[in-house]
């Protein structure tokens, strides 16, 4: 095992329920890099993101996850939070009475860090995205549209600073002006603080902008292609048939 | 049955017309059954294991400096007290001039004000009875016509002294465009003993009350309370209730909409520990075209607790255009914690809109999956939820400084609570 700053997801195994999902996925990601992984409904994107961050209701039967050297499989869903991962949900889940300061508070004070910082960081990062400064006093999820709660994801990643990101389809629910300044805002997170990202996507204007070092066609559980930006621009030309006759 | 045999001739300091009040509910006491829990009223409850006579009433005023700590102590001109259901100074007046209203002793109230006793119900079962026979001194909050206070008024109901039945009584009477703001804090310390607290409220027409209530029993008393709200026409009450100490502590809360176009508004929340039974009977009777009731009531039950709530809307066919609503949420937070929860529907006209609803479940795990993916442990995140559920009953109320001793209790059993699990 090796310290190297490395996300490694390796002959990656997974059931949803007692359906088997993932048949095998290996997926490499290096700090600053973009990865996108695309594919037809019901493929198990959103099931490799889940089971990155170990969901309830999603089992693992073989394969690996490091992060930077840890194996995070027997970890829980915080334990892997606190290793670096972080999850932008493609339906983020209410919790009424809780406000986005109440978590990035406690975050802060478990992280060792000054809840103050985080706060007045959050504050400057819900500036850069637009967001209402008020915004920040209301209830997590609660009564949001649907670009406020990927925004409101976005943020949280933002402030959280974590290694590596998973974005679950950030892009649907968003209009092109918010999808331009999120996607912008993550790009810049990429640079800045090196952070590897691991974007779920149908669509590739959100790519236009992250720039993805390597996009992967997820079919059926198993990557079948993996290439460059320019395969992004393939796939939405000519859709998946040729990958679904390949499985 | 009457448990006690003591002689109480001459033990209170009674008029000749509450004698009499008291002789007739003594009388109607040993009359009246000990409650089981084969009664609705009392199903799933644990009365059967009070033993009141192992009790006494209280006979004398207690040592005004006999208090437990409070958070409204700080209010020290304008707070009430009342210690084993005696009246502490000052007794009766000073809070007010006769003009804005009378606040004091029913015995120094004077006969002018004597007819508003009418407006309040003959005691009716056992702990009614027993509250009236031996209530020492009932405190009277009557706020006369188009009068209106802005400032609550506060007072610290405590039952200091072991092996005693306090039984505390306040009448409320709002006459016409009229509107108060009243807070009790309950309270006993280590006290060993009974509280049956009685609170009987009459809002006029067109008046208005704010009225809330924290419990907070040491874990060795029981608690048999009830409040009863009048309301007249054109009237609106709000009420709220959090609900954490008490070894077994009820609250039967009615409320009658007697009044066309009467709104009430009512809530509360419970957290319950240890071997805690927190009991909540309500009852919302619409007995006048449209009127309004909604009512939310939230707990929390850890470790081996127990809570009930049981409510009844009953709607009586003159109350067209009712509009009621009774929710009652509750979280298990241990295998060994127990909810009951009935709701009930008694309507007996077409024209309403009425809804009910009820749960009890564990803490949502899709929501604490979501914080914990944010990055803060199991248990910080499952106190962020609990009290975020809390949020939406305790953060409406009226009252900041209610608010805020009742988020501290919360903010502390809770965080006790993930460090205890933290260790696990």
């Amino acid at each position: 095992m090796t310290n190297e700053k490395l996300l490694i997801i390796e002959g990656l195994c997974a059931n949803a329920g007692s359906k088997e999902v993932l048949k095998g996925v290996d997926i490499q990601i290096r700090p600053s890099e973009v990865h996108a992984v695309m594919g037809p409904n019901g493929s198990g994107k959103s099931t490799l993101a889940h089971v990155l961050m170990g969901r309830p209701g999603y089992k693992v039967t073989s394969g690996s996850i490091t992060v930077d050297g840890i194996d995070i499989l027997p970890l829980k869903t915080w334990e892997r939070a606190q290793a670096g991962m972080f999850i932008a949900m493609q339906q983020p889940i209410e919790v009424p009475g809780v406000k986005i300061t109440d978590l990035i508070t406690e975050r802060a004070v478990r992280s060792g860090l000054d809840p103050k910082e985080s706060l007045s960081l959050l504050h400057e990062e819900a500036k850069n995205l637009r967001i209402d400064e008020n915004f920040v006093d209301r209830e997590l999820n609660v009564d949001l549209s649907g670009g406020e709660k990927k925004r409101n994801e976005t943020l949280q990643l933002l402030v959280s600073k974590p290694s590596y990101a998973i974005l679950d389809e950030i892009d649907s629910g968003l209009d092109i002006d918010s999808l331009v300044l999120i996607s912008k805002r993550i790009q810049k997170a990429t640079e800045d603080s090196q952070l590897g990202v691991l974007a779920i996507t149908h669509f590739s204007r959100l790519l236009e902008i992250l720039e993805p070092d390597k996009i992967h066609v997820l079919v059926d559980g198993q990557i079948v292609e993996t290439g460059s930006a320019e395969l992004a621009v393939q796939l939405e030309e000519e859709g998946y048939q040729k990958f679904l006759k390949k499985v | 049955m009457n448990p006690f045999s003591n002689q109480i001739k001459d033990v209170f300091p009674d008029t000749v017309s509450i004698g009499k009040a008291r002789n007739s509910a003594l009388e109607q006491l040993s009359e009246t059954e000990f409650p089981s829990p084969q009664q609705e009223i009392w199903k799933y409850s644990k009365i059967f294991n009070l033993d009141l006579e192992s009790l006494n009433p209280s006979f004398n005023s207690p040592d005004d400096k006999k208090t437990e700590p409070s958070f409204l102590d700080i209010k020290d001109s304008g707070l009430i007290s009342i210690n084993d259901g005696w009246l502490g100074n000052p007794k009766s007046g000073d809070f007010l001039d006769s003009s804005q209203g009378y606040l004091g002793s029913l015995a120094n109230m004077g006969n002018e004000l004597s007819h508003i006793e009418e407006n309040f119900d003959k005691p009716k079962d056992f702990f009614d009875c027993l509250n009236r026979a031996y209530n020492p001194e009932t405190l009277v909050i009557h706020v006369p016509d188009g009068v209106r206070h802005e400032s609550p008024i506060y007072i610290k109901i405590q039952s200091v002294t072991s092996g005693l039945v306090a039984c505390p009584r306040i009448v409320v009477n709002l006459g016409e465009n009229s509107e108060v703001k009243i807070v009790e804090h309950h309270l006993s310390g280590n006290a060993v003993s009974l509280s049956v607290p009685v609170l009987d409220v009459h809002v006029g027409q067109n008046s208005r009350l704010k009225h809330c209530v924290i419990q907070d029993l040491g874990e060795e008393t029981w608690q048999v309370s009830k409040q009863n709200f009048e309301l007249e026409k054109n009237s609106y009450v709000e009420m709220f209730t959090a609900a954490f100490g008490g070894d077994y502590a009820r609250s039967e809360i009615r409320c009658n909409l007697k009044g066309r176009g009467s709104e009430a508004y009512s809530a509360a929340a419970y957290f319950g520990t240890k071997e805690q039974t927190l009991d909540f009977r309500t009852f919302q009777k619409h007995e006048a075209p449209d009127t309004t009731s909604k009512l939310l009531f939230k707990g929390a039950l850890d470790e081996d607790s127990r809570s009930i709530y049981s409510g009844l809307i009953k709607v009586l066919p003159e109350a067209i255009r009712t509009k009621a609503q009774q929710t009652n949420r509750n979280i298990k937070l241990s295998e060994n914690a127990w909810a009951e929860s009935v709701p009930n529907l008694e309507i007996e006209t077409n024209d309403v809109v009425c809804n009910h609803a009820s749960t009890v479940s564990g803490i949502d795990e899709e929501q604490l999956f979501y914080l914990e993916s944010k990055g803060v442990e199991t248990s910080v995140a499952e106190r962020l939820i609990i009290a975020g559920f809390f949020d939406e009953v305790i953060s409406k109320v009226f009252d900041s400084l209610l608010v805020e001793e009742a988020t501290s209790i919360l903010t502390k059993a809770l965080q006790n609570r993930s460090e205890s699990r933290d260790i696990q």
